[in-house]
This record gives C-alpha cells, sequence and structure tokens, in this order.
C-alpha cells in the first residue's frame, strides 16, 4: 500500500494535459482524437493540445501505467480502422483521486486565506 | 483504408517530416493517429482564413517540437517510471542510447567542421550570405508574428471587438454618442460596451511651471474595464462620473505621470486645471499601455458632452467584450436588429447607418496586413534565391570534391553514408548561419519597426520570442537541406571505378541541366519581386507629383489656442489674432501669413452637411456633406490656392453683415452644376438651418493628403465664426523653421499663458502622410535589387561553367573556322534562352502575385503594361551583361591550348 502512495506521489503533481485526459477516461474509454476533443469542449478551449502533446502524454501514461490500450472491439462504422481505444487502468483511478484530493486541499487553503483579505 | 482525400497535402507532408523529430519508436506506434489528429485541428473553427493558417502552423510546430523534445528527454533519461503492476505496458521502452547511428552521427560533423574549415574563404561567404537572408526572415517573422499573429496583451482578447459605423454599408468608421448609448443599453450580447473618440484632443494644462500642451482622450468610464486593465495607481472612472453632472475627474498615462509627478502615488487625489477646469485624478493607467491614440490624459465621455452632443455627430469608436460563448455572428445580428430599431426610431439620421463589428485584432492589424505579408513574401523569395546560388556553388565544389568522394567510397563508406556526410555539411553550415542570422534579426527588427511603425498593443522592437526562436531553427533546418540536398544526391552517386578512372573532362550534364532548371527559377523570382517594386515606384512617384492645390514649399504652421477664461468675448479673440497677423507679418523674412480653423494635411475632418437654398433634397438624408472651414482675410493668396471667380473674404465679413462662404470647385460643380454659383444661398446644418450667400469659388485643397480625392469644402469669415483655436500658416522667404522662435515671441508677446507647439513645416506633413509608401517602395527595391544581382551571378555562373566545360569543343569549332559570331551566338543563345524562360515564368508568376499589391497602390493597376514591359526591358539587359562576360571568355579560347590538354 505505501508503495503505491509512494508512485503517485512520485506522479504528482500531474500535467494539465496528464489530469485532463484521466479526467476524460473516468467516463470510459475513447480514442485519442476524441479524448482532445472532448478536453477542449470541457474546458471551454482553455486547455489545448496538439497532436503531439496528446500522444506524447497518452504513450507517457501508458507507460507509468495510468492507462491502457482497451481491447480491440467492434468499432462503429464511420470509425478509423486504426484508431486505439483507451481507458484507466485502477492505478490511474487511485492517481486521479489522489490528485483532485490535493487539489481540493488547495481551493480549501486558498479559499480560507482569501476570506483574511479584503477585496481592494 | 485512406480514406480522407486530403491526406496528400503538402501540410500533412509536411508534419510527416516534422514527425521525424520523434524517436523512432514513438514514430511507429502513432504516426497514423498523429496525422489524423491534424487533419482534425486543422478543421477547427479558430484556424480558418489565412491568419489561421499561420496560427495553425505556429500551433502545430510548438506542439510537435516540444513534445519530441519531451520524449526523446524521457527515452534518454530513462525516466519512465515503470510501476510494478500487472498493467505494465507491453511494449517495453527500449533506449536506442548512443548506438550506432548517433556516434556516426558525431562522426559526420566533427569531419564536417574539420573540412568547412580547411576552406574558410568558402564556408564564411556561404555563411554570410545565408545569415542574411535568414537574419531578414526570421525579423520579419517576429515583426509579422507580433502585429498579425500572437493575441493582443488583453485578457481573453479573442472576445474584444471594434464597432464602427457604416453608411448604405460603406465604412465610415466613427459613431454617435447618441447611438452608443442606445446599443449600451439594448444589446444583450456583450458583457460590457466602451468607446473612445476619433483621436486625443490638445488639451492646455495650466498650474505647472509653464503651460503645457497634452493629448487628452475621452473614453466612456468603462472602456478600461471593458479591455480588462487594471489602473496602476486609484482605480477606473466610475458609472457616476459618466454621467452628465458627474464630478470632473481625470485619469494619468504612465508616462505624464511619471513626467508630471515622478509617478508618485500621492498624484491621485491631487487637481490638475485642464483647458482652464480643475480636475481631479482618479487614476493612472501602466506606463505600457496605449490604446488606439497617444494620450496623456483620459477624460470620462459624457451625454451632450464635447463632441457627444447630437445623433448626427459622429466621433466615436465602440469597442466591446462579447459575452463568454457569444460568437461575433450573433452579435452582429444583435446589432443589425438595434440599428434596424434605431433607423425606424430617428429616420432623419439613422435611416442607412448600422453598426458593424469586427474582431479588435483583426481591425487594428488591417492597415498592416498587406505591408507585412508582402515583405514577408519578399524576403522569403530573396532567400529562396540566395539559396539557389549556394545550391549552385555547392554542385560546383562537387564535381571539384569528386575524387575525394571517391576515395572514401572506395575505402567502403556507403552511398547513404556520403550522402549524409554531404547533408550534415550543409546543415552545420545552415546552423551557423541561424545563429548568426538570429543575432542580426534581433537588429533588423528594430529596422523595421523605426521605418514602419506598426500601431497595435504590445508591439515592441526588442522581442525575442519562443516562436522566434523556434522559426528560426525550422528556417536554418530548411535552408539547409534546401540548398544541400541536390548537390548532396548528385555527389554521393559516385562510381568510384569511373571517376578515378576518368579525366577532368566530364559532360556533368545532369548537374549544369540542374543548375540552369535552378537559374531559370531565380531569374522568374526576381522578375516578380522588380515588377512589384516597379509599381510601388511607380504608384509613390505618382503620389508625389499630385498637386495638393496649394503652395507647400517654405510654410510653416503651427495651431493656437485660446483659453476660454480669458477670451471669452467674441471680440477678443478677434483683437488677439488681427494684432497676431500683424506681429507675425513684422518678422524678418515672413513674406504671408494664414489663419484657418483646420490647416489642411495637419488637421483634417469636420464635415457638416449642405444643400442650395432653392434646392432642398427631398429626403434630408440625400444632402451633400462638405469641410467646414473659418478663414482670415488673405487666407487664399498666402496658401497659393487659386481664386477662380467671385471675391476672397475681407475684413468687412463681419457679425452684423449677411454670413458668407467661399466654396471650392467640386463643392461649385456638385451642388451649382452648370451655373454660377456666386450670389447664390447654402444652407449650412449647424444644428439650426442657417443660409450663406456664396462669394467667391477657389481652387480644390487635398484636405487628407494627396492619396484622397478634393471633396466637398467651404470657407467662411472669421469675423462671423470666431473660434478659439486656429491653425496658422506662415509662408517665408528663409528656412522656414528658422523664424519659429519669433512666431513663439510674437504669441507670448500678447499672452504667456499659451502654448506654441508641434510647429512643423508643410513639406514635412505631406510627407508624413506617404511615409509607409515611401517604406514600402524602397524596401521592396532594396529585396528585388539584391534578388536581381543575385540572379544575374547565377546566370554567370551557369555559363561560365558551361564554357569551361565546352572549352575543347569550341577549340575545335574555332579550328575548323567558325567565327567569333558564331561562338557568341553559341553562348549567349544559351544563356539568353534560359533568361528568356525566366523571364516569361515571371512575368506569369508577377500576373498572379502583385494583385496582393492593389490595395497600396495609388492610381495605378496591379497589372500595369508599363511596369511589366520595362522590368523584362531591364532586366533582358541585366541577363545579356551577366552572359557576355563568359562569352567574351569563350571567344578567347586558344584552340591550340584547347585542343591540347586533351
Amino acid at each position: 500500500m505505501t508503495d503505491i502512495s509512494l508512485r503517485i506521489r512520485q506522479l504528482q503533481p500531474l500535467r494539465p494535459a496528464v489530469f485532463h485526459i484521466l479526467l476524460v477516461l473516468s467516463d470510459g474509454e475513447r480514442h485519442g482524437y476524441a479524448v482532445k476533443q472532448e478536453v477542449e469542449r470541457r474546458t471551454n478551449g482553455v486547455v489545448k493540445m496538439g497532436p503531439g502533446t496528446l500522444y506524447e502524454s497518452i504513450q507517457r501514461m501508458v507507460e507509468n501505467a495510468l492507462i491502457e490500450e482497451a481491447p480491440r472491439r467492434q468499432h462503429r462504422q464511420n470509425d478509423q480502422g486504426q484508431r486505439r481505444y483507451y481507458r484507466l487502468t485502477s492505478f490511474g483511478k487511485q492517481v486521479l483521486q489522489a490528485e483532485v484530493t490535493r487539489l481540493a486541499d488547495i481551493v480549501d487553503y486558498a479559499r480560507s486565506s482569501l476570506r483574511g483579505t479584503k477585496p481592494a | 483504408m485512406h480514406p480522407a482525400p486530403s491526406r496528400h497535402s503538402t501540410g500533412i507532408r509536411l508534419f510527416r517530416v516534422l514527425l521525424l523529430l520523434f524517436p523512432r519508436q514513438f514514430r511507429r506506434a502513432y504516426r497514423e493517429e498523429l496525422v489524423q489528429t491534424y487533419i482534425g485541428q486543422r478543421s477547427e473553427a479558430r484556424y480558418r482564413g489565412l491568419l489561421g493558417r499561420f496560427r495553425f502552423g505556429t500551433d502545430i510546430l510548438t506542439d510537435t517540437v516540444s513534445a519530441a523534445l519531451r520524449r526523446r528527454a524521457t527515452v534518454l533519461g530513462g525516466r519512465t517510471r515503470k510501476p510494478r503492476s500487472h498493467h505494465s505496458p507491453a511494449a517495453t521502452i527500449t533506449r536506442p542510447g548512443m548506438g550506432n547511428m548517433t556516434s556516426s552521427v558525431l562522426q559526420d560533423i566533427h569531419y564536417t567542421i574539420r573540412n568547412l574549415a580547411r576552406n574558410p574563404g568558402f564556408t564564411a561567404l556561404v555563411v554570410l550570405i545565408l545569415a542574411i537572408g535568414i537574419g531578414a526572415n526570421v525579423a520579419m517573422f517576429s515583426t509579422m508574428n507580433q502585429a498579425l499573429i500572437r493575441p493582443l496583451p488583453y485578457p481573453e482578447p479573442e472576445n474584444l471587438v471594434l464597432g464602427r459605423a457604416t453608411f448604405n454599408g460603406n465604412p465610415n468608421p466613427l459613431m454617435s454618442a447618441y447611438d452608443y448609448f442606445d446599443y449600451h443599453e439594448r444589446n444583450e450580447v456583450f458583457q460590457s460596451l466602451g468607446a473612445i473618440n476619433f483621436g486625443p484632443i490638445d488639451f492646455t494644462i495650466t498650474g505647472g511651471e509653464e503651460p503645457e500642451q497634452v493629448g487628452g482622450v475621452f473614453v466612456s468610464w468603462d472602456l478600461f474595464a471593458t479591455l480588462g486593465i487594471p489602473a496602476t495607481a486609484g482605480r477606473h472612472f466610475t458609472p457616476e462620473e459618466g454621467q452628465p453632472e458627474g464630478p470632473g475627474v481625470v485619469m494619468l498615462s504612465g508616462g505624464y505621470w511619471q513626467r508630471r509627478f515622478g509617478s508618485a502615488p500621492e498624484a491621485v487625489g491631487q487637481t490638475v486645471t485642464v483647458n482652464g477646469f480643475p480636475l481631479t485624478v482618479v487614476g493612472v493607467m501602466p506606463p505600457d499601455f496605449r490604446f488606439l491614440h497617444d494620450a496623456d490624459v483620459w477624460v470620462p465621455m459624457r451625454r451632450d458632452g464635447p463632441f457627444a452632443g447630437a445623433r448626427r455627430w459622429h466621433n466615436w469608436y465602440l469597442v466591446g467584450r462579447l459575452e463568454p460563448g457569444v460568437t461575433l455572428a450573433t452579435a452582429q445580428a444583435d446589432m443589425d436588429v438595434i440599428s434596424a430599431q434605431l433607423a425606424s426610431e430617428y429616420p432623419e439620421t439613422n435611416r442607412d447607418k448600422a453598426l458593424l463589428l469586427t474582431g479588435l485584432h483583426e481591425a487594428l492589424a488591417e492597415d498592416y496586413r498587406t505591408s507585412v505579408l508582402l515583405l514577408m513574401g519578399a524576403v522569403g523569395l530573396v532567400l529562396l534565391i540566395a539559396c539557389g546560388n549556394v545550391a549552385s556553388l555547392l554542385l560546383a565544389r562537387g564535381s571539384v570534391r569528386r575524387s575525394e568522394l571517391s576515395i572514401r567510397a572506395a575505402l567502403g563508406a556507403s552511398g547513404s553514408r556520403l550522402l549524409r556526410q554531404l547533408l550534415t555539411e550543409s546543415i552545420v553550415t545552415a546552423a551557423a548561419a541561424g545563429v548568426l542570422g538570429t543575432a542580426l534579426a534581433i537588429w533588423m527588427q528594430r529596422m523595421i519597426l523605426q521605418f514602419m511603425p506598426i500601431d497595435i498593443p504590445g508591439m515592441r522592437d526588442m522581442v525575442i520570442s519562443g516562436s522566434m526562436l523556434a522559426f528560426a531553427v525550422i528556417l536554418s533546418a530548411t535552408t539547409g537541406l534546401l540548398f544541400g540536398i541536390l548537390p548532396a544526391m548528385r555527389a554521393a552517386q559516385t562510381n568510384v571505378v569511373e571517376d578515378i578512372k576518368s579525366s577532368a573532362r566530364t559532360t556533368d550534364s545532369g548537374g549544369s541541366r540542374f543548375r540552369s532548371a535552378l537559374v531559370v527559377a531565380q531569374v522568374a523570382v526576381s522578375v516578380i519581386l522588380l515588377i512589384g517594386s516597379g509599381l510601388l515606384i511607380r504608384s509613390f512617384a505618382t503620389l508625389r507629383g499630385v498637386n495638393p492645390g496649394f503652395e507647400t514649399e517654405h510654410l510653416l504652421t503651427g495651431e493656437i489656442r485660446l483659453t476660454q477664461d480669458k477670451y471669452a468675448e467674441a471680440e477678443q479673440r478677434i483683437n488677439f489674432f488681427a494684432k497676431l497677423m500683424e506681429d507675425v507679418q513684422a518678422i524678418p523674412g515672413v513674406s504671408d501669413v494664414a489663419l484657418i480653423s483646420q490647416l489642411p494635411i495637419r488637421n483634417p475632418g469636420n464635415n457638416i452637411y449642405v444643400y442650395p437654398a432653392d434646392r432642398p433634397p427631398v429626403d434630408r438624408n440625400d444632402r451633400d456633406v462638405a469641410y467646414t472651414r473659418t478663414v482670415y482675410p488673405r487666407y487664399f493668396d498666402a496658401m497659393g490656392i487659386r481664386l477662380l471667380s467671385g471675391r476672397d473674404i475681407d475684413p468687412s465679413d463681419v457679425a452684423e453683415s449677411p454670413p458668407v462662404l467661399v466654396i471650392n470647385e467640386t463643392m461649385a460643380r456638385t451642388l451649382f452644376p452648370d451655373e454660377d454659383p456666386i450670389g447664390r444661398q447654402v444652407i449650412v446644418d449647424l444644428g439650426e438651418d442657417v443660409s450663406f450667400e456664396v462669394i467667391g469659388v477657389v481652387g480644390d485643397v487635398r484636405i487628407s493628403g494627396p492619396r484622397h480625392n478634393p471633396r466637398l469644402a467651404m470657407y467662411g469669415s472669421y469675423f462671423q465664426r470666431p473660434y478659439y483655436t486656429m491653425g496658422i500658416a506662415v509662408r517665408t522667404a528663409v528656412e522656414p523653421t528658422s523664424i519659429a522662435r519669433d512666431l513663439r515671441t510674437a504669441v507670448w508677446n500678447q499672452d504667456r499663458d499659451i502654448p506654441v507647439a508641434d510647429l512643423s513645416t508643410m513639406s514635412d506633413l505631406i510627407a508624413r502622410t506617404v511615409s509607409r509608401d515611401k517604406v514600402m517602395a524602397m524596401s521592396l527595391t532594396l529585396f528585388a535589387a539584391v534578388a536581381m544581382s543575385l540572379a544575374a551571378i547565377g546566370l554567370y555562373g551557369v555559363l561560365a561553367y558551361y564554357v569551361s566545360r565546352r572549352a575543347h569543343e569550341i577549340g575545335i569549332r574555332v579550328a575548323l573556322g567558325a567565327g567569333a559570331r558564331d561562338i557568341l551566338r553559341l553562348v549567349l543563345k544559351r544563356g539568353v534562352t534560359l533568361a528568356v524562360v525566366g523571364i516569361l515564368l515571371g512575368l506569369v508568376g508577377a500576373f498572379w502575385v502583385t494583385r496582393l499589391t492593389q490595395q497600396m497602390l495609388f492610381a495605378i493597376e496591379p497589372t500595369d503594361p508599363t511596369t511589366f514591359v520595362t522590368v523584362s526591358l531591364f532586366f533582358g539587359v541585366i541577363a545579356t551583361i551577366a552572359c557576355l562576360i563568359p562569352a567574351w571568355r569563350a571567344l578567347r579560347v586558344n584552340p591550340l591550348t584547347a585542343l591540347q590538354a586533351e
């Protein structure tokens, strides 16, 4: 157990791209381009990923076992045959959970310290 | 398998090349998906249009390069943390490290440096040529990036729009304040909607040591909040301060705050006296903040305040911040609804009026886009030609190095190994040129902005950005490949046995064919540039030759503003200027003095509705508009404007006598076609309709500068409308600026509190209106000259090579009795063919390309036949000269020597 939490801590803080990919994949498996579109839609275009960043992050996340390639399945007809689908691993879920907790702590801290100052 | 038809576009091919930056394993795994994503991203809305495509290019470039670097760093550093879990990926990471491939690359570089150092002169020449080319391109790119691509330095700049008025669909950018308030209240699409007036107004600030003249701009109370720029000290204006009876307040620019208050925070809350009114300083904007105009102070816009008194007074630009999620099209639709409402509520003023929204960045860049893109294209083409010359040089050297390469091949180097060696040489050369060029670019960028000021927020003359460096890297690499790849491929195709055996006299037809093609391309490109510059020169010459309608030489101009507190009575103002006329006349060297409410060129604008009294228009919207001016007697004489009929304004045209007007030729022709205008009545809309009698007709003056055709203009008598502010123009027999001090003294003798700033000669003012045309014509001519010289050198090189290769053949011909004429024809035919093909291709290219210059040209078509013919002939002459030298050398071939060499 401590081994896992140590590994999680090594990965933190997650880069924005990694965090958002995890977040999108927590809703179910998707292929790379769909992940990118969904991230940009959810963040109103604030987080933008070019093709290079997208697949570099995916590769890194696969290497770190945060996500894995989903087994081949019968894709819809208009889908490109070559597209690979990705899904969260259980380790990925734990990392995402840990990151969310970490961020929530920061937000709490920020709120409480802002309350002490008066708006200009 | 590959369904999308666009898969093979150039962009995708380039992207595939770019992917080579990734480690091979990564590339293999993801190539197809990367390309899919690339295609998907390209179709996104934010990448539409020409600028969008530029942005897409830079985005992809930075994304790919940075991702590839991260990947390589991961692989090299072995930073991949592999948790010991059953989820470990199947494909384990292999680290190629410094394997076979890498070490041989190092070897190549090592060998290259040794080799380049052995020919320092040649290397230095190539590096210098390329460095200048790369430098110019990087500098121009950085300028373009700052002006057209980089977002404006405001929060969420994509939501900012500029609102401008149109009449009957034609842009007439300023909107009335009354309309602004209506758009402000009725719209449902803007988070906030601000306004700013047409330009800085001269304010006089008193209370300091000397009266001071500053630039003041009226803004709506919420303009700065709309832009999203907080105050550096104090605060923005409040809504109450934007009310008609609001408190007297002012905001300072960072610059003025520094000059006047030494940036002391206590300045906020202090009072400054502006035009005689005490105003409280409520805030200071950041030092680098500047929006549309150079302003020292900002004062709040108010309904019925200055420039905001009526729906028919158009003095304001609108600046809006869209609600998040609202598109420009939606906002425009909302504006159109409001415009239609206003048109039906106020048909007299708003029947044909509408508000046009444009993205703020796009609107600000409008004026510069063509110039910047044109120059970018030109420097790009020059670099291309320079690459051609370097490639040509390398090809020539390739034959020299042939034996060296053959020996290496004989010792077991493979063809691809030799190719890589040669390419490494070009890349290393290009890299050196890139480093030097980037250094040059930083300096060149400054030059560009000095000669072509670009007025877009956040524009800076010394800036080194990531995208600029990325561009420099990519450009250098491309350059290296461009000039290196073909020579290298040719040189690497060595046949050991053949080469060691063969004598020096090979025909080398492939190489010279390639060099010929290069020369044709160089000629074509430089013809395009020459035609472009020829068009701009002709246009500029026409512009300089335009008759402005008055004598512009030896004229010193300035403006004199009387303050409202001391000169409240018309009598006082008339007396002041009467005395001033006398005093200035008396200055030695002064031959004449003219006084007018707004001097031509210096201060255009101020239109008003007019119509002939006996022929009122059916619809009041169909009235004509005319420039309105007030002049002191003798104005036309002093300015050298011809009086065509009737009489001049004279001292008898006083307030008690009937109001009179002198009108210009265009106004006479428009209002009274084929009739005598003298003695007719003209109705002028001065808030209420006032009738004036026409007493004279004068020649047309180009009030807004040589580029703009004369429009209707009328001149009233100063005694009937005595303004506070008058422009003064002093005609001198001596150098005009030499009397500046005497002019100031003449004013200050009457009143020490009147500033006399900004004295400038009329010739300078006119030169300023055409300075951009001048800069464009000059820089394009410079580029064209460089391109032409390079092409001529290329042509010369090819022919010289041809002659040296054919010395043997020429020798035989001479021995067989060929005359000088035959030999000349043999050589010239070859050179002239290349030149003619190049020129023809260039003409065709120019026909397509020069239309880009359309909007920069004055009174000349982009396909102007004179320019096309002149340039062709001119280039023909240059090409002939370039060919004659080798031809002359061919003539001196001694048949005996040539044959003995066998």
